[in-house]
C-alpha cells in the first residue's frame, strides 16, 4: 500500500477556486486547511481524496529536475500533491486541474 | 466544497494520507519512491508525528536512497527507517536487523539475529565530510549570513551553493542577501533554511539572536568522492575547512566526521563504513569555559592554536595513525568537560555562603 507524491508543473499558479472546481467535479465534500500549509480534500464520508500544498515558483530548476527526473524550466510553478492509497479520484482531480491551467502532472522519483 | 481548519491529527491520523498506520508509539509512512526527500508531504508526516507525540517510521523499498535533508531531519526528530526486503520481511535500514514487531526498532538486538543488507554495487560507497558548527556573529547592520555555508561548499575549488529553500526540492536561487533578509524578518529565531550545491554540498542553516549577537548553527555534508580514494585525505581536508571557517566567525564549537554516503550524497540501504571523527575545533568561549589552557591542550592532543592571539581557538585532528579516532575525540571531550566541571565547582566553593 504505497502513498504517491505527485507534482503539477505549470506556467501559472492554480488558484484555490480552481482546486475546488476540480475537486467538485469528482466528489462533493469539504476542503480542510492543515496546520503546516496544506489543503486536504475529504469526500462526503470524510475519506481523504487528495492533499495539496501552496505552489512555489522555481528560480533555479536543478533540484526540481532531479525530483521529477526530467527537464523543468525556471519560472514554472511547482505544486506538491499527496494521494491516499485509494488514489483514483485524487489523480483525476489533479489531472483535471493540471489540464485546466495548461500544466502537466508528474510523479516524484 | 467548504473550507475548515484542522491539524491532520485532529482529523484522525488516518485521514491524512501521508500517515499509513498509527500505533501507541509510532506513525508509519510507507513509500515506494526511489529517492524519498524532505518534501512537504513527508515534512507534514514528521510534524503530525510530533503533534501526536509519536515517532515516525518511514518504510521504503530496499533500493530507496533518502536525501541528505531527510536524513538530517529524521535524525533531529529521532525517527526510524525500515525497509521491506525482497522476501517481504521488514528490516531496520540502519542496522540491517529484522523487525518482527515495530517495538524491535527500539529494543536491543537478540543474540541470534544477524544483520542483512542488500548487496551494494562497487563504487557506491562515497566519502563525505559531515560537519556541525555553532558560531557567533556580531549583530551588525552589515552582517550577511551564509558565508560559512559557502566556504564549506567551495572546499577544494568545488562549485558554490546554487539552491536554497525550506522543503525539497529547493527551488530558490542561493543568495546570501535573500537569506539574510529572510533570517532578519524572522528573528529572534529563524526557521531552518536548507541549501545545496551541484558538487555535493548540503547544509541546514539555523539562526537565532543571543544577547551578544547572532548564533548560527550549520549542519551539513560534503561529498568528496569514492570512499577508497578519499577517506585517507579526509582528516587534512576537514582541518582545512575548520581553519577557514574559524576565520569567518567567532567559532563556538565545530566538529567534523567522515561518513559513507551514496554518490548523490544521500543514504542508501547497504553495509556502510562507520562514522569516524576527523577534526574538532573549540572556540574561545568553549576553551575558556573549560578553564583549559589552549597551549596545554594543544600539546596533549597534538592540536594547534588558531585565531587571534588574545582569543585563541583550539583545533585538534584525529588521524588514525594516532589510534582509534573515536577514543581520541572521547578523551578530548572528557578532558574539556572535566575542566569545565572543576572550574564550576571551584567557582561554587569560592562563593560566600549567603549566595547559595
Amino acid at each position: 500500500m504505497a502513498i504517491s507524491e505527485l507534482v503539477i508543473l505549470s506556467d501559472r499558479e492554480p488558484s484555490f477556486d480552481e482546486w475546488c472546481a476540480a475537486a467538485d467535479s469528482v466528489t462533493k465534500g469539504q476542503v480542510v486547511e492543515l496546520l503546516g500549509g496544506a489543503w486536504h480534500v475529504l469526500d462526503q464520508d470524510d475519506r481523504p481524496v487528495v492533499t495539496w500544498w501552496a505552489s512555489q515558483q522555481i528560480e533555479e530548476p536543478r533540484a526540481a529536475q532531479q525530483a521529477v527526473g526530467q527537464p523543468v524550466g525556471p519560472g514554472q510553478f511547482w505544486t506538491d500533491i499527496l494521494l491516499p492509497p485509494d488514489a483514483d479520484r485524487g489523480i483525476t482531480i489533479a489531472w483535471r486541474l493540471a489540464t485546466a491551467i495548461g500544466g502537466t502532472l508528474e510523479r516524484r522519483v | 466544497m467548504t473550507l475548515n481548519g484542522f491539524t491532520g491529527s485532529e482529523l484522525g491520523a488516518l485521514s491524512y494520507p501521508g500517515i499509513h498506520r498509527v500505533s501507541d508509539r509510532f506513525i508509519h509512512h510507507i513509500t515506494q519512491l526511489a529517492r524519498p526527500s524532505l518534501s512537504p508531504a513527508l515534512a507534514q508526516v514528521i510534524f503530525e508525528s510530533e503533534i501526536a507525540q509519536r515517532t515516525m517510521v518511514i518504510v521504503t523499498t530496499e533500493r530507496a536512497v533518502l536525501s541528505p535533508f531527510l536524513v538530517a531531519e529524521m535524525r533531529r526528530f529521532g525517527n526510524f527507517w525500515a525497509y521491506q526486503a525482497h522476501d517481504l520481511s521488514f528490516r531496520n535500514a540502519l542496522s540491517g536487523l529484522p523487525v518482527r514487531g515495530w517495538g524491535d526498532l527500539v529494543s536491543p538486538a537478540r543474540p541470534d539475529e544477524m544483520p542483512w543488507f542488500p548487496p551494494a554495487e562497487s563504487g557506491q560507497a562515497h566519502a563525505a565530510i559531515s560537519i556541525e558548527v555553532v558560531a557567533h556573529h556580531r549583530a551588525e547592520g552589515s552582517l550577511l549570513v551564509g558565508a560559512l555555508a559557502e566556504a564549506f561548499a567551495t572546499t577544494g575549488g568545488r562549485a558554490n551553493l546554487d539552491v536554497m529553500g525550506m522543503r525539497e526540492p529547493l527551488t530558490a536561487m542561493w543568495s546570501r542577501a535573500a537569506l539574510t533578509q529572510r533570517v532578519r524578518s524572522q528573528m529572534p529565531k529563524a526557521e531552518m533554511v536548507r541549501a545545496a550545491s551541484p558538487d555535493g554540498a548540503f547544509v541546514d542553516l539555523a539562526y537565532e539572536r543571543s544577547p551578544q549577537g547572532v548564533i548560527e548553527r550549520m549542519n551539513g555534508r560534503l561529498v568528496l568522492g569514492e570512499y577508497g580514494l578519499w577517506a585517507s585525505q579526509a582528516v587534512n581536508i576537514a582541518a582545512g575547512i575548520l581553519t577557514h571557517l574559524a576565520d569567518l566567525c567567532v567559532p563556538v564549537i565545530m566538529t567534523t566526521s567522515l561518513i559513507d554516503v551514496e554518490p548523490c550524497g544521500g543514504q542508501g540501504i547497504r553495509r556502510r563504513h562507520e562514522e569516524v571523527p576527523l577534526a574538532w575545533l573549540g572556540g574561545p568561549m568553549t576553551v575558556r569555559r573549560a578553564e583549559a589552557e589552549v597551549d596545554v591542550l594543544a600539546e596533549r592532543y597534538a592540536g594547534r592554536r588558531i585565531g587571534r592571539r588574545a582569543v585563541p581557538s583550539l583545533l585538534v585532528t584525529f588521524p588514525s595513525q594516532a589510534g582509534d579516532p573515536r577514543q581520541q575525540l572521547q578523551r578530548l571531550l572528557t578532558d574539556i568537560e572535566l575542566g569545565g566541571r572543576k572550574a564550576a565547582a571551584a567557582n561554587e566553593e569560592a562563593r560566600p555562603n549567603g549566595d547559595q
